[in-house]
């Protein structure tokens, strides 16, 4: 038996059989199916196709963290315990989500002040609902705000416990329960003297002194932004900012918004929503834009959407009084389709403007007579707005309320954005069904719904997933397969729509994060739908209409406002964006590490891709046991192939053969090795005929490549529904990692090819052809030079079987071709003549 | 599919506001209560074609909502929902009359097809949709 282990070449890991690390294989495989599973009934649940309690939301997290922990768990039993990391922060993202289920947010403690530039959704706990949005818009969006920071709720709460406020919150909330607020009014003019603790000082004056810019005087917007505020409540104007802060007098602003959170308003606002606790506040520093015009946006009139409107409040000076009503603003109608036309205009005259002083704080100043009655903004100013607030409102998914300001050199900053209230719109005369009817259908009932919803834009085609710039804002992007490297173009795209793809795939939980309406594995949308063409996507019921269907349209934004203001529903959003984004999304990037986990999307994304890793490295670096049940498969191919079985992956008569008896193919049960080995027999492809080698171009190459050239060594690792394929073929090499069974979900096939006998230009065409062959067989396929590595996954049984067949007769049929690469034409032939099904190597 | 007047009876908000749109884009018309009470009263003064209600609500519960219907609208379908489904429970709402029993969470296509089967059972017996 040593001997035979030495033959092969293996080691065992800590004595662990193999077939023990290939059972947390499949078990967190499993898992991470499951989990996407469950991404996917949970957002279907939040589609307004399902009706849902709250028992439901906890029941879904209970299961999510479960099997997040098994995943990781499975991982590090695989990995020998390589990313035990991963356990602490399923943790404490446990405890977050928790914590929000039962409306007891949990605040990291991280950072006490955190940049705009590093702000995104995720971080709300921390630096709650306005900083999280304008972070988004200027991260996602990119479009401009006012540069700064946020005092976090952290450095909140360690002004609470400095300053000994704890127990009297608690008292307070109790007492405000049976009606008396004095409690409150008491906190609030303890915290307008707070003492700021040293660490949360430094930190404020250390992101402060990194806003200045030298020879420019700094002046700061100091302003709330309270968990929950700006999010599903507004507290519209319940919660204090103070502007034209000079950096000196930032700690006074800090304690002067904080307090604000008792304030008698904001109570009143929490009674009358019923919130069970106080809330926490976060303090967005913003640099102060000197506005020359301000003021606020509607991107759709609240009373009636379905005019087709947007507001423009303007007022000269500063934005303040824009949004706290002190003044009389210039309105604009502008309309909603491009190119946003002025449609009516309304001057306001007000005797004096707002403007920062030079000493820090505001002033009123008197308004010249030459500005009355002339347009605050030109027509291309207020388009520009328009387009703003509708690629915010695209991107949440809602219509929107911001507050802007024109820069004096022209630049205009979003200073706060906020979901608008809108109140409904009267039913239409004709019915949708009869309304529907009128229109034509262009796709029903293709594919499956990944995100649902509603969506219009004209059609364009992905033809080359790499170039995403390319794609126009509002398009219905049209793509052959579901990637989730989409991200990218999912803050632009009305809708997406995919010829493959699955509903449970990262893509589709992505569309899912980002609300776009998905409909993944249509078939032949790119070839059903035209380039430009005006379309309706109607991803509740999987129907593609031509045109705009304004009257769905319509529907979409009243039912999305109504059912969207429920707790219920709020609580599984909540779960949901705290569970599903993922950041993580390309295994070669540098930032693919446990430590850049942030969701249990991520989590079980970076462990399925080390989980495969570390199988097909074991097996590269002979790091496997078992080798006791190896068997020399006895087949007409020359390879020497020697067979593991882990589990009903060969005939139960082989246990009954002598130890080192060859086995015939008759005895393989693995369906994916089924596949491969029909392939691979097929007649012609394993061509026996010599091939002319250029001897030069071989010695070149025989002192280059760096592949294990001994033969003898091919390995393949069985069970019924896996394969682990390590094909050796003189100087290059096949690895096949595969599993197939009747849950798509769970099926995969992965190939590597490398190297080859030829000098590099020979070889890195031959793998050229590798690819194309590949991709048209619908992989995912990277090259780099004699490097191809491809990727299926999700699809059906049949599918993937038969992409198995098509890879053991690739695997034959280029086993000598980088001899014959003599031009890139040459080597296009050899993809047409496998893809015709011809593998004779004289074309 | 024949337009039908419907009932909503929850007094979980969000289960009017997703079935009346899903409703109204099929076509039929729809009224939303939160409470026993307020479906009684109105059932009091309008016949509907079929009447979805949550079996567990303070004051009059699903069930009193039931007997009520089978009482004095008998004609009318009831289907019962309920985020807490028992066998048991399925049972005595069927004994009771109830044209069919859901469990939450529940597709609207569950809830559609149980409709659809109640205009089929409609037309069986002669009746027709009331109209409104």
């Amino acid at each position: 038996m040593s001997r035979l282990k030495k033959w092969l070449g293996f080691e065992e890991r800590s004595g662990v059989p193999f077939r023990f690390l290939f059972a947390h294989f499949r078990q967190l495989v499993d898992n991470n199916t499951r989990v996407l599973q469950l991404f996917t009934d949970a957002a279907e649940k939040q589609s307004c196709e399902y009706v849902f309690d709250r028992t439901y939301v906890g029941s879904v997290a209970d299961q999510l963290f479960d099997l997040a922990n098994r995943i990781v768990y499975d991982l590090n039993s695989i990995a020998d315990q390589k990313y035990a990391t991963l356990y602490p922060l399923v943790d404490r993202l446990r405890a977050e989500v928790q914590g929000d289920l039962a409306g007891r947010p949990v605040v990291p403690r991280t950072d006490l002040c955190v940049p705009f530039g590093q702000i995104d959704e995720s971080q709300v706990n921390l630096v709650g609902g306005k900083s999280a949005h304008l972070g988004e818009v200027a991260t996602r969006l990119h479009i401009p705000i006012p540069g700064g920071f946020t005092i976090s709720t952290y450095a909140y709460l360690r002004v609470v416990e400095e300053n000994g406020l704890g127990p009297l919150i608690e008292t307070a909330l109790n007492q405000l329960a049976s009606g008396d607020c004095q409690p409150c009014q008491a906190i609030c003019e303890r915290l307008k003297r707070a003492k700021i603790p040293r660490d949360v000082r430094r930190a404020i004056t250390a992101a402060v002194a990194s806003m200045k810019v030298s020879g420019e005087p700094l002046f700061l917007a100091v302003r709330s932004s309270a968990l929950g505020e700006d999010d599903e409540l507004s507290f519209a104007g319940q919660f204090r900012s103070v502007l034209q802060v000079l950096p000196d007098a930032v700690f006074d602003a800090y304690r002067e918004v904080l307090a604000s959170l008792y304030c008698k308003e904001a109570i009143a606002y929490r009674q009358a929503r019923k919130l069970p606790t106080f809330g926490l506040m976060a303090v967005a520093c913003m640099r102060m834009v000197q506005a020359s015009v301000a003021g606020t946006l509607h991107t759709a009139d609240p009373n009636h959407p379905e005019s087709q409107r947007m507001h423009l409040g303007v007022t000269p000076g500063l934005a303040n009084r824009a949004a706290s009503g002190d003044s009389r603003l210039s309105t604009y109608e502008l309309s909603r389709d491009p190119p946003h036309n002025v449609l009516d205009y309304r001057a306001a005259e007000n005797p004096d403007i707002v403007v920062g002083r030079s000493q820090g704080g505001l002033t009123a100043v008197p308004l010249g007579p030459e500005p009355h009655g002339r347009p605050e903004l030109t027509p291309s100013e207020a388009r520009a707005l328009a387009q703003i607030g509708l690629r915010i409102e695209r991107y949440f998914k809602h219509a929107q309320e911001l507050e802007w300001a024109r820069d004096t050199d022209g630049t205009l900053y979003v200073l706060q954005t906020r979901r608008l209230q809108v109140v409904g719109t009267p039913s239409p005369r004709t019915s949708l069904p009869e309304i529907l009817e009128r229109h034509r259908t262009l796709m029903h009932g293709q594919g499956h719904v990944a995100c649902r919803g509603v969506s219009h834009g004209r059609v364009h085609h992905l033809t080359d997933p790499s170039d995403l710039a390319a794609v126009s804002n509002g398009v219905v992007l049209v793509a052959r397969r579901a990637s989730p490297r989409l991200v990218s173009v999912m803050t632009r795209v009305a809708a997406i729509l995919t010829d493959i793809g699955a509903p449970t795939g990262h893509m589709a939980a992505l569309a899912r994060e980002f609300r776009i309406p998905t409909i993944v594995d249509c078939g032949n949308a790119t070839s059903r739908l035209e380039e430009g063409q005006e379309v309706t996507v109607d991803a509740d019921d999987n129907i593609v209409y031509e045109g705009r269907v304004e009257a769905l349209l319509q529907q979409q934004l009243v039912e999305e406002t109504d059912f969207e203001d429920t707790t219920e529903y709020r609580l599984l959003r909540r779960l949901l964006r705290r569970v599903t984004p993922l950041q993580l999304v390309d295994p070669h990037s540098e930032d693919f590490r446990a430590d850049r986990c942030r969701t249990v999307h991520d989590v079980i994304r970076f462990a399925h891709e080390k989980a495969v890793q570390e199988v097909i490295d074991l097996h590269m670096t002979g790091g496997v046991s078992g080798a006791e049940s190896a068997r020399r498969l006895d087949g007409e191919l020359p390879l020497n192939l020697q067979v593991i079985d882990i589990g009903q992956g060969l005939d139960v008569s082989v246990a009954s053969l002598p130890t080192g008896a060859a086995i015939k193919p008759e005895a393989l049960r693995s369906a994916p090795m089924l596949a491969l080995w029909s392939g691979l027999c097929t007649p012609g492809v394993w061509n026996t005929q010599p091939v002319g080698v250029n001897w030069r171009t071989f010695m070149a190459s025989a002192t280059s490549v760096t592949v294990n050239r001994s033969t003898g060594r091919n390995l393949a690792v069985v069970s019924d529904s896996y394969v682990n394929l390590s094909l050796n073929l003189g100087y290059h090499y096949n690895m096949v990692d595969a599993f197939l069974c009747d849950d798509r979900d769970a099926n995969h096939v992965y190939f590597r090819f490398v190297g080859g006998a030829s000098d590099s230009k020979h070889r890195t065409r031959r793998a050229m052809v590798i690819r194309e062959i590949l991709e048209q067989l619908d992989f995912s396929a990277r090259q780099s030079a004699d490097l191809v590595v491809a990727r299926l996954r999700k699809r059906p049984r049949a599918e993937t079987e038969s992409r198995l067949e098509a890879i053991g007769r690739l695997i034959g049929f280029t086993r000598q071709l980088d001899a014959l690469m003599h031009s890139e034409l040459a080597a296009l032939r050899f993809v047409d003549a496998f893809l015709r099904g011809d593998y004779t190597l004289d074309q | 599919m024949a337009r039908l007047s419907i009932l909503v009876v929850d007094d979980e908000p969000i289960v009017g506001k997703r079935l009346k749109p899903a409703l109204t884009k099929s076509g039929h018309t729809v009224d939303v209560v939160e409470s026993g009470k307020e479906a009684i009263r109105l059932l009091a003064r309008q016949a509907y074609d079929v009447v979805v209600a949550d079996i567990r609500m303070e004051g009059p519960d699903g069930l009193q909502v039931l007997r009520y219907v089978r009482t004095n609208s008998p004609r009318t379908a009831v289907i019962m929902i309920t985020g807490f489904a028992t066998v048991d429970l399925a049972r005595e709402t069927l004994t009771l009359g109830a044209f069919d029993f859901i469990a939450k969470p529940f597709r609207l296509d569950d809830l559609r097809n149980a409709i659809q089967r109640a205009t089929e059972r409609l037309v069986g017996d002669g009746g027709t949709p009331s109209s409104r």
